[in-house]
């Protein structure tokens, strides 16, 4: 599995902030990957995550990429998923049971990861 | 928390390997069996998965060759053979002195582990070169069912799961393989991200799984984690049973079943609306009886399963055997307290208390019951301990000897088949050693080459009956008798009978034996085994015919906890004799002491019967009444007399050691306390009776 490379990057109109996630994110990465989630929360009120270069991700991952999407919402923040049709990403998810008819309780604004979402 | 883990694995890893052993023994019997070879796979397929979760892994690595081999058994590659029989065996054996080691930190002897993997590698044509190809999951060895069976399956894996190296993706890859498999992660459990320890499993599974493999392919997945994860399987529709229902169960119905939401809150959302029966009927579609019918059909199938329920959650549980002693001996207590309360309602007269000391007596009476019969265990796990000595000891002694057993689900006290693993496994040595002739020396005699030790074992009154028979040569009277003389046991000119020469076997000195020290090594004297035997105050009795064989009974009481025994009184002091033991109680008059001369003989019914007059044996001051008792009890098949002052009646007693201080003090087996509080000693009668003998002598 590739190195896992956890860059932000601000849209120029300022209200977007995209972290771009490339490479694998493992157990290993998992608090890097956190704390890279956790600042681009902070920093912005809409959150891209674009995982269409990611080459692998375990389950410590999808945890908290619906972890970050549910403290999101939470705090009243916007979170989506990019993953450009990544089948890596779409096989991993399925495969861990992450794909829903609806979302999970927390999704009162049918905004739900796993839900469709972009391609 | 880790220690405790290590030796839950090694409980349970012991208990595998009994049954490995006995498994293969069998397979020995039955190579073609494959329910036998998916037992010894299973077997080696969880002792390697938890071993290697534990850290035990020299041990899982090591297992993880034998199980290689019997995976090619279990495909057909390899058929069994007693080649591969004994290097399993060996395997075993050597996974055994691992487990042992890793408590006592000693070293394992890794050339024995080489050499049988080396034979195993070599059985398996892998010619010992390398690592043995392999599959980490296996297809089941049983038959698959015919008709699917549609599973929920609710996996609530632990928190530390990733950290005990165990993926639970693979988990899931592992149902879908096993057919249709819908799987659906549940998130609501989650912190909040910056509470989220990354390395922690927050999230638990639904999986809806339809499967023709049989729920226990369903549990394999689960076997290195079932442990620690809460895992569900419940059945929620079997194909073959019902037809197939056009609608599934109301979505209200499954997240009812599924426990997310509550009676009340689906009662809540339900009022809203009119039910479909009040809508059917108020609509004039149906009559009201036919509605009813129908909920009538929904209940009773719902009630069917829930019984189906708490069968499955009826099953098992471990629990420490310190835990259960110490239940049996509050009970013991208990017993005794409720003693003095019947005896303190009795003698206040008062109806109220008596009322309560008769239901206190009751429950008493159940508890006990109900806490001695949880110690018991079938006697068969001794028993296929046994086939294993007897095939390694014909093998050493060129015999050939089977061994059949009997009665293996005969219940004793769990400490009582402990204590008598050794003297057992020394009567059976005995008859291979002894008892059954060489092929040649047989077929010679008539007897087929084939020698046979039945072991068997039966309930008998509260007490359990273990035969030992052979169809060897018998016991040799003669040369018994010679050698009685010859030690100086019995005179020259002695008469004995035929029972009492077989008995003189177990006399002390009369064995050849060297060593006394370890009665798993040979030589050791039948003595021990006799007195290992009456120890459990159980008695043991020979019939032999020459040339034919020989018979040894062991008979052992069902529990060491609790005796039936009769009260007696010396002066103020309370003895208590093992009703088992007692025949009859008869009068002594000073008439009749003086009629026999000071030989203390009594006459009963026109036999003489010796007595031992416990007064003077125990130094008990005091004058003895007019009319002493004589309590006569059987012993050895000999009729044995105990005078005593007073009988007072039969009693239960609970039997408490007398402490490391007295535990040599002759004569007494135990004590128990009495209603009132005092102490009664328990007499040893075959000891006192011994004692007596060697006086005369």
């Amino acid at each position: 599995m590739d190195e896992v490379k956890l860059e932000r990057v601000k849209d120029p109109q300022g209200a977007t902030q995209t972290l771009m996630v490339s490479g694998g994110v493992t157990i290993c990465e998992a608090r890097d990957f956190r704390d890279a989630l956790l600042a681009t929360l902070e920093d912005a009120p809409e959150v891209r995550v674009d995982v269409s270069a990611l080459t692998g991700i375990d389950l410590t991952g999808l945890q908290l990429l619906c972890s970050a999407h549910q403290s999101a919402l939470r705090r009243g923040k916007t979170l989506h998923i990019f993953d450009g049709g990544n089948t890596t990403f779409r096989e991993a998810a399925t495969g861990a049971g992450f794909q829903r008819q609806t979302g999970c309780p927390q999704d009162r604004a049918c905004s739900c990861i796993w839900v469709g979402g972009e391609s | 928390m880790i220690d405790l883990h290590r030796q839950a694995f090694k409980e349970e890893a012991y208990e595998l390997l009994a049954e490995l052993e006995s498994s293969l023994l069998e397979l020995e019997e039955r190579p073609d069996d494959q329910d036998l070879i998916g037992r010894v796979f299973r077997a080696m397929h969880t002792i390697k998965g938890s071993g290697s979760m534990f850290g035990f892994d020299d041990i899982a690595s090591f297992t993880h060759e034998v199980e290689t081999v019997f995976d090619m058994v279990r495909n057909g590659k390899l058929s069994v053979t007693s080649r591969l029989v004994n290097l399993t065996l060996a395997a075993r054996d050597q996974i055994r002195a691992m487990l042992d080691a890793a408590d006592s930190g000693a070293e394992t002897d890794l050339q024995a582990s080489a050499g049988i993997i080396v034979g195993l590698r070599e059985l398996a044509g892998f010619g010992g070169s390398g690592a043995a190809a392999t599959t980490e999951r296996h297809e089941e060895a049983e038959q698959p069912q015919k008709d699917p069976v549609t599973y929920r399956i609710r996996f609530v894996p632990p928190r530390d799961i990733f950290v005990s190296g165990t993926n639970p993706l693979n988990l899931l890859a592992e149902m879908k393989e096993l057919g249709t498999c819908t799987v659906v992660a549940q998130t609501d459990g989650f912190p909040p991200l910056e509470e989220m320890d990354p390395e922690g499993c927050y999230v638990y599974w639904d999986v809806i799984l339809t499967t023709d493999q049989g729920e226990n392919a369903v549990r394999d997945i689960f076997i290195f984690v079932e442990d620690d994860c809460d895992l569900k399987i419940e059945v929620v529709a079997e194909h073959n049973r019902y037809d197939e229902q056009q609608d599934y169960k109301k979505l209200g119905e499954i997240l009812l079943e599924r426990g997310d939401i509550t009676l009340d809150e689906m009662k809540a959302v339900l009022a809203r609306q009119k039910r479909f029966g009040e809508l059917a009927i108020s609509e004039g579609i149906i009559p009201e009886g036919k509605v009813k019918s129908a909920l009538a059909e929904q209940k009773h199938v719902k009630e069917v399963r829930q019984e189906k329920q708490v069968a499955e959650a009826s099953s098992s549980i471990r629990v420490p055997a310190e835990r259960l002693d110490l239940l049996v001996n509050l009970v013991g207590e208990m017993v005794t307290v409720q003693a003095r309360l019947s005896q303190t309602a009795a003698h206040r007269d008062d109806a109220e208390l008596m009322a309560i000391a008769e239901e206190v007596e009751r429950l008493t009476a159940e508890l006990r019951d109900s806490a001695l019969n949880i110690r018991m265990l079938p006697i068969g796990s001794t028993f296929s301990k046994f086939k294993r000595l007897v095939r390694d000891l014909s093998a050493e002694l060129g015999k050939q000897i089977e061994m059949t057993t009997e009665g293996e689900e005969t219940e004793l006290d769990k400490t009582v088949i402990e204590k008598l693993n050794d003297p057992l496994v020394h009567l059976i040595r005995n008859s291979i050693d002894h008892g059954i002739e060489l092929p040649d020396a047989r077929e010679a005699a008539g007897k087929p080459a084939r020698g046979t030790v039945h072991l068997a074992a039966i309930h008998s009154g509260d007490s359990v009956l273990i035969t030992i028979a052979d169809d060897g040569a018998g016991l040799d009277k003669e040369a018994i008798r010679t050698k009685g003389i010859e030690r100086g046991i019995i005179s020259a000119s002695a008469e004995l009978s035929e029972k009492e020469l077989f008995n003189l076997i177990f006399a002390p000195g009369f064995s050849t034996a060297k060593t006394v020290s370890s009665i798993s090594g040979r030589g050791v004297g039948m003595d021990v085994v006799k007195r290992a035997i009456e120890a459990l105050r159980g008695s043991i009795d020979i019939t032999s015919v020459r040339g034919q064989g020989t018979r040894i009974t062991v008979k052992i009481p069902l529990t060491l906890a609790i005796i039936e025994s009769l009260l007696v009184k010396i002066g103020n002091d309370a003895f208590m004799l093992p009703l088992a033991m007692v025949d009859e109680c008869v009068e002594l008059t000073r008439d009749d002491v003086a009629r026999s001369h000071g030989r203390n003989l009594a006459h009963v019914r026109e036999h003489l019967v010796p007595y031992i007059p416990l007064r003077q044996h125990f130094r008990i001051s005091g004058e003895p009444p007019e009319i002493e008792q004589i309590v006569i009890t059987q012993v050895n098949g000999m009729r044995v007399g105990f005078v005593v002052d007073h009988v007072i009646g039969e009693h239960q007693t609970v039997i408490k050691s007398l402490g490391r201080a007295y535990k040599d003090t002759e004569g007494i087996s135990g004590a128990t306390i009495l209603g009132d509080g005092s102490v009664a000693l328990i007499l040893d009668v075959p000891q006192l009776v011994q004692a007596a003998e060697m006086d005369q002598n």
